[in-house]
């Protein structure tokens, strides 16, 4: 995934560490490294985040337009979700590089949100008109463990986003017209406080770790990511690497993800609960810091 | 969304006409669900029992391993072509690399489905991947590549765990080295129940949203049975974290319940192999 390539006496040092629970940058096993998140940067988006965890930069945008439901559920809006590797953020995404990486993510992302995500709310006129969320996600940086970073960053541009009201609708036959209010703040708050996010666990050696860095990645045999809703609940989980797992360990693992999952929806809501409340006098950073 | 000329392409838009029959799909469902509450199953399973399972091997000549499963109305074909080199590389791989198709036939579901791979596809191919690749010894294998295609013929539910378990007899029937036997099986939960070896109805009852906090969704498992290693496990839906260890602990007896299946399905053929040889 990326151009970092270990030695044999890199990869001792970083299993040996994670034995002691002691990792290269001083964290223990459970530990999360500083999230920085800003909300609503994009102004030409319905809602927008911008995630930095330690070096995985992430930006979401979500963006809304009317579409026709389908067919086999006329009273459910629709949701897409669509990930762009940029080749800025390692040289192997050049290209096609990135597609199956990217592919995966989306996939992921839309499976963990379905069972969870009410798509009824997206409803205008049941079997003529819904709302279609398109959310993309760009990754800027990529610094390891990128399903979290962008789980969460997903989550905070669609708490972000909000729907324009419409005013009246207009029935004509069997068309209908509908009349959207053109104030930008005449809008409605979509509700995504209920998604969840995504955990990854990394087995090094006979540990795992959480927020693996991307040399953890590489000297783990194995990875669990878990999609926990913020009521503990666990919606998806994917393995990836090559390795395999004792039942015990799994069932070990998926115990404590769903735990870390639960305090880092607590962390997140009470980010997007700040930041919501202090909308007046935002201080903004955007790109520069 | 690249399309291929050469190949005819169904017009665009168009509704399968099951969405207009008056039986409408809601009301099969909900059959299956008020079924369900009372402990009973539309094809007259016990909850706890796996369809019938119909296996053969050397099906395709040309390849050099290759399974054909039949899992209820689930049929599909995996195939195992020779290790080959890996084209355009450059570096040395110390570990043989898997190279997986995961493909439905344009008629096996109930939707028409297209000649391009989509995004479920993809997924599948990866999860398919990675069930078999812990199973296979990939370190006899430096620098080379094992073709391993899935041709889904009929879609009716737990298509992934057939197809590994189809894998793993392909891998065997092209004699590819591995460390054991891969078997696979999966669970459907809707309202607490556990149901085993869903159907593509009840995978759908299954997985479709609801308000309330019962457990609901699926769960697949591939295992290797004497290692006692779960090389992949996949779930999706809303569930209890402390019911995770029950649903392992079931899939696992699962696979051991296919694993003999399996094994005797192997031990059949080794002596044709060698029937076959003795009359020559």
């Amino acid at each position: 995934m990326s151009l970092v390539s270990l030695n044999e006496g890199e990869k001792v040092y970083i299993i040996h560490g994670v034995e002691e629970n002691f990792r290269c940058d001083g964290r223990s096993r459970q530990d999360y490294r500083p999230l920085e998140l800003e909300m609503d940067i994009v102004s030409n988006a319905n809602g927008s985040a911008r995630l930095r965890l330690a070096n995985s930069d992430i930006l979401v945008c979500v963006k809304v337009e009317i579409d026709t439901p389908l067919p086999e559920t006329p009273n459910d809006g629709k949701i897409e979700y669509f990930v762009d590797c940029s080749a800025n953020a390692t040289p192997t995404f050049e290209g096609r590089g990135g597609e199956q990486l990217a592919a995966e993510l989306s996939r992921f992302l839309s499976l963990a949100h379905c069972p969870v995500f009410n798509l009824s709310k997206l409803c205008i006129v049941s079997g003529q008109s819904c709302w279609k969320l398109f959310v993309d996600v760009l990754i800027l940086e990529c610094g390891g463990n990128l399903f979290d970073a962008v789980s969460l960053a997903a989550k905070a541009a669609l708490c972000n986003t909000s729907l324009p009201n419409i005013v009246g609708t207009y029935e004509d036959g069997k068309n209908i017209d509908l009349q959207i209010s053109d104030d930008p703040f005449d809008t409605k708050p979509l509700d995504a406080r209920d998604l969840p996010v995504l955990v990854s666990l990394c087995k090094i050696g006979n540990n795992y770790v959480a927020d693996p860095t991307i040399e953890e990645e590489i000297c783990g045999a194995g990875c669990i990511v878990i999609s926990v809703t913020p009521k503990g609940k666990v919606s998806a989980v994917l393995k990836k690497g090559a390795g395999s797992f004792m039942p015990d360990t799994l069932n070990e693992i998926i115990m404590s993800g769903s735990q870390i999952g639960v305090l880092l929806n607590k962390a997140l809501e009470e980010t997007i609960t700040k930041d919501m409340s202090s909308n007046v006098c935002k201080q903004r950073f955007g790109f520069l810091k | 969304m690249p399309t291929n000329l050469y190949r005819f392409q169904g017009p665009e838009g168009t509704i399968p006409y099951q969405h207009y029959l008056i039986d409408k799909n809601n009301t099969k469902l909900t059959k299956i669900a008020t079924a369900l509450m009372k402990n009973e199953r539309c094809d007259g399973r016990d909850i706890s029992a796996h369809r019938n399972l119909c296996i053969k091997t050397g099906i395709v000549t040309q390849a050099k391993g290759s399974a054909y499963v039949e899992k209820g109305h689930t049929k599909l074909l995996c195939s195992v072509f020779d290790p080959k080199e890996v084209p355009n590389k450059v570096e040395y791989a110390k570990t043989g690399e898997l190279q997986c198709e995961f493909k439905f036939a344009t008629f096996s579901c109930r939707q028409r489905r297209n000649y391009t791979r989509d995004s479920e596809e993809r997924q599948l191919c990866n999860e398919f991947r990675r069930a078999i690749e812990p199973a296979v010894c990939r370190g006899e294998f430096a620098n080379f590549e094992i073709q391993v295609n899935v041709l889904v013929l009929e879609n009716d539910g737990s298509v992934l765990s057939t197809a590994i378990t189809a894998a793993g007899l392909a891998l065997m029937d092209g004699c590819i080295p591995m460390y054991d036997m891969i078997v696979a099986s999966s669970l459907g939960i809707f309202k607490n129940t556990i149901l085993v070896d869903p159907t593509y109805d009840e995978e759908t009852l299954c997985l479709s949203w609801t308000e309330d906090e019962e457990n609901r969704g699926t769960v697949m498992l591939a295992y290797m049975v004497s290692l006692e290693q779960i090389t992949e496990f996949s779930q999706n839906g809303s569930m209890d974290i402390n019911m995770f260890p029950e649903y392992v602990q079931l899939l696992i007896d699962q696979n051991c319940k296919i694993n003999k299946l399996v094994q005797s399905a192997a031990i059949t053929d080794v002596i044709g192999h060698f029937e076959s040889q003795t009359t020559d």
